[in-house]
């Protein structure tokens, strides 16, 4: 009999106990962040959403017989769209901390130490067929740049699309002697392509314009076989007839 | 681990399998003829430069052999355009690239990328500025199922001295 109530007492504190550790737990869930959802859950979300504005939202043809969002329908899936490319990237790219590399290659080519820049997104590099990749910014004087995350290297520079909404013309009394253009232009690359001076004479040059407006160096090799759909690596510099520069490119290996 | 596929009528699709947390890379590159590639407007109006672009006498896997040109034209008076069409959208999100030509590129060009069935990215790009090159035409913002690339004749330097041709050669669509 003793023994019987001593048993209750005992297995009346593991229930109390039991139940605090529930109650405890149940508590601490309510307080958890939910699972992050994976790429493909964002995905079929954002295209679920486009889908129901298609069968409900503001729906209007254009010129070319296209059917686009427009009104609510048309800001709804812009935010969610921005949203979502925002997320993914954030999960596939480096980290902010991680791309100070970048941001000095940048300013050290541009020889512009408070050049404001705003990081886009990591993308595929268009020059390689090897699934390397780019990172994005944009200046505040309308300039795109790529960089190589994998070395902290300048891959290109040039105008951003939407920018140059007026053609860069330079009369006769601005115009610099090719020469001079063509000096100009190595000693960029020198600085701004490691190595450049020692393999230029390996390289394949080119020069050239368009309209007498602007002059394009390129410096290709040809030396390596590439995979079919890649161009020879090239360093490129493209100055306008007065000597500001338009673009740089930089895909040597 | 890499699997590619190629129509010489202007279409590769690539497919790479990277250690991403994304889905599996793939590449699509439309050249300015074949089945994906449609030109609207007066014929006349039409240039061609035989053997430039990125088909013309950088790629040999590809065709057309040719980049084709237009001057550009007052906006309210665009005729000619041209659209490349991706045949199956990834459903991911993608950078979009055009290659500029070495040749006949001097305009402020204006393009439009369709993309997510129903949304359109309309932005400008300095063919001037570029030679025989890839450039982003959404400033590195990507899109989800980029479907269709639309370069026309409209061009906001026209008017301004000088003669503007905008140039048509490949698109690249990669994610």
């Amino acid at each position: 009999m003793r023994y019987s109530k001593i048993i209750a007492a005992f297995g009346a504190l593991v229930v109390v106990a039991g139940a605090s550790t529930l109650a405890v737990t149940a508590n601490a869930m309510k307080h958890m962040a939910p699972a992050p959802k994976s790429i493909k859950q964002l995905i079929g979300e954002l295209d679920d959403a486009i889908r129901r504005e298609l069968d409900s939202g503001c729906v209007e043809t254009d010129a070319k017989g296209g059917k686009k969002l427009c009104g609510a329908a048309k800001e709804k899936i812009d935010r969610l769209h921005e949203e979502t490319a925002a997320e993914i990237d954030a999960r596939t790219s480096r980290l902010p901390g991680d791309r100070a590399g970048d941001l000095r290659a940048i300013k050290k080519f541009r020889g512009l130490d408070r050049l404001p820049l705003t990081y886009n997104s990591t993308s595929s590099n268009p020059y390689r067929d090897d699934g390397s990749a780019i990172e994005s910014y944009v200046d505040d004087q309308g300039n795109e740049y790529w960089v190589d995350p994998s070395a902290d290297r300048l891959v290109q520079m040039g105008p951003h699309a939407g920018s140059d909404q007026a053609p860069h013309q330079v009369g006769q009394e601005n115009r610099l002697p090719v020469k001079e253009l063509r000096d100009r232009a190595i000693s960029l690359a020198d600085g701004a392509v490691d190595g450049f001076a020692a393999r230029r004479s390996s390289l394949h040059p080119l020069e050239d314009n368009k309209d007498k407006q602007i002059y394009f160096f390129r410096w290709d090799d040809f030396s390596a076989p590439l995979k079919e759909s890649e161009l020879p690596p090239f360093v490129q510099v493209a100055l306008y007839a007065d000597g500001t520069l338009a673009s740089f490119t930089n895909t040597l290996r | 681990m890499r699997t590619k596929m190629m129509f010489i009528s202007g279409l590769l699709s690539l497919v790479v399998s990277a250690a991403l947390a994304a889905p599996t890379q793939a590449v699509t590159v439309l050249a300015n003829g074949g089945s994906y590639f449609r030109a609207s407007g007066p014929i006349q109006y039409w240039h061609f430069d035989a053997g430039e672009g990125y088909c013309g006498h950088l790629a040999s896997w590809c065709s057309p052999s040719h980049m084709q040109w237009t001057y550009s034209m007052d906006p309210l008076h665009s005729s000619n355009w041209a659209m490349w069409t991706v045949p199956t959208p990834e459903m991911y999100y993608s950078a979009v690239y055009a290659f500029i030509p070495r040749r006949d590129a001097t305009a402020l060009a204006f393009y439009s990328t369709g993309y997510g069935y129903a949304s359109e990215r309309q932005t400008t790009v300095n063919q001037n500025a570029y030679y025989d090159q890839w450039v982003g035409l959404n400033s590195g913002q990507k899109l989800y199922r980029v479907g269709t690339v639309v370069l026309d004749d409209n061009n906001q330097w026209f008017g301004k001295s000088g003669v503007y041709r905008v140039a048509f050669d490949e698109i690249k669509i990669e994610n």
